[in-house]
């Protein structure tokens, strides 16, 4: 019973949430070990549409396991985002780049609603999936 | 909490049709947001105009009066997921300081556009001449606190901020500065080489040549900036590489032999009388396109010596690829070096008596003169030794070429004895020089520094500095350091990083304080992919800059471009621990 119940806690909070990397290099890394794409978003401080993105879209279940089996979660500022060659004019702004940092698609700008959020995610995973 | 549900609702319904792509078109920030300023009377009037779906947060506007927060009156807001906002259009008043003589205003703002993006921060600034009001005493001009933005950064953001007229008297500004620095003078003699060169020259003729040369070094300059906007090239590794050098070095060394006289560099004579014919002042076309082709070359020589305010034009043009505006600002900052160019070429033309023998004389000097310049080039490129024995060898043959060593006539002049006495010091000089480069001294200037203290340098240097390969090292480090980290990036054909490593990394106190520096050292002098790599993702173009950070972030105020002398530096680095 005991065991079943920290199966169920650990499972809950599996899917609550995944940890945003947020160090490139880091990011890359693990891209490596791991064999996935990397999906950046693009953040900054007083952006209601990056709230959103965190509150609602990366609270949804669905959104949130397939972004945990699919992809690196790497969250940038816009100034850390240019070091690395990533250009955004505003926020949120999301690249998916594969293990070597080169980039899959062009930037998908903007916040979206879970649903078409994970539309989009999945289609691009089929895509470029090895 | 904000107001999520409210904001559920909105993207719901606006993202029905999908995700936002590049490929849609979303307003950019400048056009999202249109920001004027007008001073009427004792009031500025500024409106803030916004496109559709686009809105501002009240909480991030702020403003800025001479460099103090004010609080304007502003209109109420809007409430819009659960924020205080404003769209369309945001208009208030600021009154005027009755004592003030300048106003500098400076609005930031930030806001989103309903679409789901929301814009970095904008800042926007506005300078006025305050009104003057009768009865007002002049107040004494407060010393703003300076700011200590690098040099770099400065001169973009002069750019970024001022209109095309400012932009444009500001570069002017520049060049007339660049023109007083060292790396204008090789131009001087090359200039004046071709004016004394030229047959009948008169001082309207002088100034004809003078402004071809000059505009011609604008055009290579100009070139150089619109590239540097359309690629954001290394341009300046790509101009300081080896094989450019030393065929720059050649052409010096070809016209020096001319100006001895071994032979006469000018254009075919099938060219000549062809640009003769179409030509009424017969032949002088000819002269005018070499000197349009010494001028443009002169710009590719000079101009990767590089100066902050030339690295700082092409650090912005390579953010924005604004080409145009790029390549008109480095027209006119070349303008400005020109002024004295051509005030000197002009001179040249107008103080020269009728020709005679001793313009041979005249030119012998510019041959040694461009000599010199042709060692001071490959100075870049070969072991310091090896160009200490050829100053030594141009010291001593000039030396020679003077007869320094043949005994007077008996109706020696006053004049011999002057040309003799110059002779025997170049000799002596060029001996010492000699002596002085196989004793391992560095620097024509202190020939016999090699003597003494030098192996003890050698043995600190070792350990200033940790060399770095590539980015993924630099991060590494970075991270795991708990001092600040000094990044010095050098190559071995800079010359501002050779005097930066002997002059201030030589210096004891430097030494001392660099001790609280975790001091990394980047050489670039392959140009690797990787070595590219890294300058670019500092925004950088070559060689030398010195880059600091705290806490992995980069300190970008205190980036250093350019040689600094061990006073200035010692300046930077305790503002750089206290900051």
């Amino acid at each position: 019973m005991r065991v079943m119940l920290m199966f169920l806690f650990a499972l809950s909070l599996f899917a609550a949430d995944f940890d945003w990397v947020t160090n490139y290099q880091q990011a890359i890394n693990l891209a490596k070990k791991r064999n996935k794409p990397i999906m950046v978003m693009i953040s900054q401080k007083n952006c209601n549409m990056c709230e959103y993105m965190d509150e609602v879209t990366f609270e949804n279940d669905k959104v949130v396991d397939f972004v945990e089996v699919s992809f690196i979660p790497l969250k940038l500022t816009i100034s850390e985002a240019k070091k690395v060659g990533l250009k955004a004019y505003g926020t949120p702004t999301f690249y998916f780049l594969d293990k070597n940092g080169k980039k899959l698609t062009r930037a998908l700008v903007g916040a979206a609603t879970p649903k078409v959020f994970l539309e989009k995610i999945k289609e691009i995973k089929a895509k470029y999936a090895h | 909490m904000r107001n999520i549900l409210a904001l559920f609702l909105t993207i719901s319904f606006l993202f029905g049709f999908g995700f936002v792509d590049e490929s849609q078109k979303i307003v950019p920030v400048e056009k999202a947001y249109t920001l004027e300023a007008k001073l009427k009377g004792d009031k500025i009037a500024v409106a803030l105009k916004m496109a559709d779906g686009v809105y501002v947060y009240k909480k991030e506007l702020q403003v800025f009066l001479n460099d103090k927060k004010i609080d304007p009156k502003l209109p109420n807001p809007k409430k819009l997921h659960g924020e205080d906002v404003y769209t369309k259009e945001l208009r208030f008043d600021i009154s005027v300081p009755q004592n003030a003589n300048k106003l500098d205003l400076r609005i930031s703002f930030q806001g989103c556009n309903e679409v789901g993006i929301c814009y970095p921060p904008q800042t926007k600034e506005f300078h006025f001449k305050a009104p003057l009001m009768s009865g007002q005493s002049v107040k004494s001009k407060k010393i703003s606190e300076s700011k200590q933005l690098s040099e770099e950064e400065s001169i973009a953001s002069t750019l970024k901020h001022s209109s095309l007229g400012v932009i444009l008297l500001t570069f002017f500004g520049f060049g007339l500065l660049l023109a007083l620095t060292p790396c204008v003078f090789p131009m001087i003699p090359i200039l004046s080489s071709l004016i004394v060169g030229a047959k009948d020259m008169n001082t309207k003729k002088a100034f004809i040549y003078s402004i071809v040369y000059v505009l011609a070094m604008s055009v290579a300059y100009t070139i150089a900036g619109v590239l540097a906007g359309l690629f954001g090239a290394n341009l300046q590794a790509a101009l300081q590489n080896p094989i450019a050098i030393t065929i720059f070095a050649l052409i010096f060394v070809a016209l020096a032999l001319s100006m001895f006289g071994f032979y006469e560099i000018s254009l075919p004579a099938s060219w000549q009388t062809k640009l003769a014919k179409k030509s009424d002042e017969a032949g002088s076309k000819g002269g005018l396109i070499g000197v349009a082709i010494m001028g443009f070359l002169s710009a590719l020589i000079v101009g990767p010596c590089v100066a902050p305010p030339l690295a700082g034009a092409l650090v912005y043009i390579g953010q924005t690829g604004d080409a145009l505006l790029g390549g008109l600002a480095l027209f006119v900052m070349s303008l400005g070096m020109g002024m004295p160019l051509i005030l000197v070429g002009t001179g040249a033309g107008k103080f020269m008596p009728k020709p005679g023998g001793w313009m041979e004389a005249v030119s012998r000097v510019f041959g040694v003169v461009m000599l010199g310049v042709a060692i001071w080039m490959l100075e870049r490129i070969l072991p310091s030794m090896v160009t200490m024995l050829l100053w030594a060898a141009l010291f001593i043959s000039s030396a020679i070429y003077l007869r320094a060593l043949e005994p007077l006539p008996n109706d020696a002049k006053g004049w011999s004895y002057l040309k003799k006495s110059i002779g025997i010091i170049l000799f002596i000089y060029g001996v010492i020089v000699m002596v002085g480069a196989f004793s391992g001294a560095t620097s024509i200037f202190k020939p016999l520094s090699g003597f003494g203290k030098k192996s003890v340098i050698v043995e600190q240097k070792g350990k200033l500095f940790q060399e770095i390969k590539d980015l993924e090292e630099f991060k590494e480090i970075l991270q795991s350091s708990r001092k600040p980290v000094m990044l010095d990036i050098t190559a071995k054909w800079c010359t501002s990083c050779k005097e930066l490593e002997e002059i201030t990394f030589a210096d004891s106190q430097v030494r001392k304080m660099m001790q609280n520096f975790m001091a990394l050292r980047l050489d670039v002098t392959d140009n690797s992919q990787s070595d590219k790599e890294f300058l670019k993702s500092f925004g950088l173009y070559g060689p030398p800059a010195i880059l600091f950070f705290k806490k992995d972030k980069e300190l970008k105020n205190f980036r250093v471009v350019g040689y600094k002398d061990p006073q200035e530096f010692l300046e930077i680095l305790k503002s750089v621990l206290e900051e």
